[in-house]
């Protein structure tokens, strides 16, 4: 499994990272103490690094050529500042990526995924609820043998179901999540899209009632 | 800068001194008179008076000669002078004393005001640096927040986020308002994919747009390019999509067009159409003014009317081209021209 360092000095983001990056089946881990991150990081051997340019005592900006000088571990800076030079700076120190705040999860996710699959460091890219599993990438799902190919829209839609398995997950929701996907969809196509996805999960075998709809309040798995 | 009706002519300096030359005139016929009646010869005695009244001339022509010298300076000064601090800098302080007088009670009123002057663009500096960094510092917890809010669900979860994007975005008007009197040194132009930079203004404002039942059609094809700053025309193109989520779109379609494309005047024109409420034809021309909240905005009485002055001062900022059409009850249209050929504006912009 993929491990990614977070080097974040506010404590709420550190742990709001890692709880994201959890549910998206990564590993993680970060420090608390910004005396000698370079150091820490490297022993961690980590995947993929997500670096605050900003942190107490310190410059996220000479972590990071600290790190590229002795590894070529993916480096995405995250930085208040967005202008021209903090970006060229950030670059010249070495970073892959960097991301300006107050940044979307979801976009970071992307970036880090992105960064990872660059590395090849075997992105675990299947979820599984109930037997119904989902490859993210390719769209494939698979119940008790059976398999048939989804839609990007609506593999995006039971990825998100599943992976918020037990929760309801509201409309609103799917329809970000879509949208950060490019399919700026309307109210009606996503239900539209939400019957094709039970049609085309009927079509493998899966029980009627595996996606329900909570009326108002949206759909779960 | 030189608006007083007061010049220095010879006509007005002999005017200045009128009373002066009458007592001479006078004095100078009383002296004629006495020296008559004590019996002096009539040559001799206007002689002696033409003598002094040539003395007396050349006196005036004397004073009327050092004054114009720094008069002329001092009224050519005042019209090539950018502020008014700088005069006692640029005239030398003149000889004869009254100038003196008025000359060390202007230098002492510039140094006043330069001080004062001083005082408050630091004040402004310090405020437009506190203001930075603020927005700065608040965009972390702001980050924190939204990660906080993507592991929850359900309703109120939604609410919440809609109000983070809401806090966002009047963040980064402020940041603009903060910055806008720097903005010109401040852009990075580069070649930017129009329909990319839309959608990503579409998804900074995803759970606004979505709550309201807004959906936004980008009909760009993907290799448009436009050459500007992305991050601030996003800015633009969110002030845009924030006016036709608050007054009651429910499709906004983004359109590109070429125009005059391989001339000089080429520019790519872009087309943010809603079918919102629409703004009356008589407040169309003020939309741009600060502070203009419109009928519109009154109405829904949470309009700061500096959503559009900001847009309209980036885009002055940019070069770009920003213009509103609209018409009440059918929608409205904002376009933003961006030059194809950045070389041809800078040039318009320095002369």
């Amino acid at each position: 499994m993929a491990l990614v360092y977070i080097v974040e000095d506010d404590k709420t983001l550190r742990a709001g990272l890692g709880h994201l990056l959890e549910l998206e089946g990564l590993e993680w881990c970060a420090c608390e103490d910004f005396a000698d991150v370079a150091t820490a990081v490297l022993a961690a051997q980590p995947d993929c690094v997500v670096l605050d340019a900003m942190l107490p005592g310190t410059d996220g900006r000479v972590i990071c050529r600290q790190l590229r000088a002795q590894s070529d571990v993916p480096i995405i800076m995250l930085t208040c500042l967005d202008s021209e030079f903090d970006e060229v700076m950030a670059f010249n120190q070495g970073a892959d990526d960097y991301l300006v705040k107050p940044y979307r999860p979801a976009v970071l996710l992307a970036h880090i995924r992105a960064a990872l699959r660059r590395k090849d460091a075997g992105v675990c890219t299947v979820v599984e609820h109930n037997g119904v599993a989902l490859d993210l990438g390719t769209g494939q799902v698979t119940y008790q043998g059976r398999e048939t190919e989804l839609t990007r829209n609506e593999a995006r839609i039971l990825g998100l179901l599943i992976r918020n398995a037990g929760a309801v997950t509201s409309r609103a929701e799917l329809m970000c999540d879509l949208w950060e996907s490019d399919a700026f969809i309307d109210d009606n196509t996503l239900t539209v899209n939400v019957n094709r996805l039970r049609r085309a999960l009927a079509s493998i075998g899966v029980p009627e009632g595996f996606v329900s709809t909570k009326r108002g309040a949206g759909y779960l798995v | 800068m030189n608006t007083g009706t007061a010049r220095f002519t010879p006509g007005s300096y002999l005017r200045d001194r009128a009373p002066l030359l009458a007592a001479g005139v006078l004095g100078v016929a009383c002296l004629y008179a006495m020296l008559r009646i004590v019996g002096l010869a009539h040559p001799a005695t206007a002689a002696l008076c033409l003598y002094l009244m040539l003395l007396g001339g050349c006196g005036l022509l004397w004073g009327y000669l050092r004054r114009r010298r720094f008069y002329s300076t001092l009224a050519e000064a005042l019209d090539s002078l950018e502020h008014a601090y700088q005069l006692p800098s640029f005239v030398e302080a003149p000889h004869f004393l009254e100038g003196r007088i008025a000359y060390e009670a202007c230098d002492e009123i510039c140094h006043a005001d330069a001080n004062d002057l001083a005082a408050l663009r630091e004040k402004a500096r310090a405020d437009r640096e506190f203001m930075e960094l603020w927005i700065h510092e608040v965009k972390t917890p702001i980050a924190a927040a939204k990660l906080t809010l993507s592991h929850l669900h359900g309703s109120e979860s939604q609410r919440l986020k809609q109000d983070l994007e809401r806090i966002e975005f009047a963040c980064e008007r402020a940041l603009y308002n903060a910055r806008i009197d720097s903005l010109a040194g401040d852009y990075a132009i580069r070649d930017t994919p129009l329909a990319q930079l839309c959608r990503e203004a579409c998804k900074q404002l995803a759970n606004l747009l979505i709550e309201m039942r807004v959906t936004p059609d980008v009909r760009i094809t993907e290799s448009v390019t436009v050459l500007t700053d992305a991050a601030w025309t996003r800015f633009v193109v969110k002030q845009a999509l924030s006016n036709a989520l608050k007054y009651g779109a429910h499709k906004i379609t983004f359109s590109a067009c070429e125009e005059h494309p391989g001339t000089p005047k080429g520019r790519t024109v872009l087309e943010i159409a809603d079918d919102g409420a629409g703004i009356p034809a008589d407040e169309v021309a003020r939309v741009f003014d600060r502070g203009f909240s419109g009928s519109n905005g009154r109405r829904e009485g949470s309009s700061t009317g500096m959503g559009l002055y900001l847009a309209a001062q980036v885009c002055k900022a940019m070069g770009t081209g920003l213009q509103i059409a609209s018409e009440e009850g059918v929608g409205t249209r904002v376009l933003l021209a961006f030059p194809h050929d950045r070389s041809v504006l800078e040039l318009h912009t320095c002369t």
